[in-house]
């Protein structure tokens, strides 16, 4: 669609920034996946160690990019289906994230009296929580009973 | 022609580099248990579960529906 307008040079040109992007993004995630568990489960996690200084760590990161690979191989699989049903469950957990952020602003062990939320700023965050969630409600509502929102 | 004259304040101002600014003192969290689990903390991690169970699932069925798996199983 886009080689006769632009010519093929522009067409490949964003093919290959394409490819480029999942290749970030395949080593990104699976990286910040594996960090985050080797964080939960007390072992070395970090780029800055060797292969055999921080195992779990390595086996982790190799285990999600191979999950991933396997899952895209799998004969006749959906992918565009895969593609956007990973990114629905990405926006459907993201207020997770959010909630453990507002509990840890809220730890005064942690953050001492001079950081530690104030009522204002608890006020302000639980609203926009709650707007989150019940726009994510919303969303799973129209996903699983479109006719009602016809 | 009139000519307009500013006065300008003439403060200056010093920008320091964040590589050259004496670091903050950072919050550690060496030596701390576990988050306190106030009824605030248990309720919303109590609701945040349910949430994602609740969500998980949904998506998961409606992705296999999508998928023509379960019509397969029917």
């Amino acid at each position: 669609m886009l080689a006769p307008i632009a010519g093929h040079f522009v067409r490949n040109g964003i093919l290959l920034l394409m490819v480029n992007a999942a290749v970030l993004g395949t080593t990104a995630i699976s990286l910040a996946g594996a960090w985050a568990y080797g964080e939960v489960k007390g072992w070395e996690h970090s780029l800055h160690k060797k292969l055999w200084e921080a195992p779990g760590f390595y086996s982790t990161y190799i285990a999600c990019v191979g999950a991933a690979a396997a899952i895209v191989l799998i004969p006749h699989v959906p992918l565009q289906l895969v593609i956007i049903s990973v990114q629905v469950f990405a926006g459907l957990i993201l207020p997770s994230a959010i909630i453990f952020l507002q509990l840890l602003l809220n730890d005064h062990e942690l953050l001492g009296e001079q950081w530690v939320n104030r009522p204002w700023n608890n006020y302000i965050n639980w609203t926009i929580i709650a707007v989150l969630f019940a726009l994510s409600l919303l969303l799973a509502a129209q996903v699983m009973l479109p006719q009602v929102f016809s | 022609m009139a000519t307009v004259i500013h006065h300008f304040d003439r403060k200056s101002y010093r920008v320091i580099h964040p590589l050259h600014d004496e670091p903050e003192a950072k919050c550690s969290s060496e030596g701390l248990g576990h988050i306190a689990m106030t009824p605030a903390v248990r309720i919303s991690l109590t609701v945040l579960r349910g949430y994602l169970i609740v969500m998980t699932v949904m998506l998961g069925y409606h992705v296999l529906d999508l998928a023509g798996v379960l019509r397969r199983l029917r």
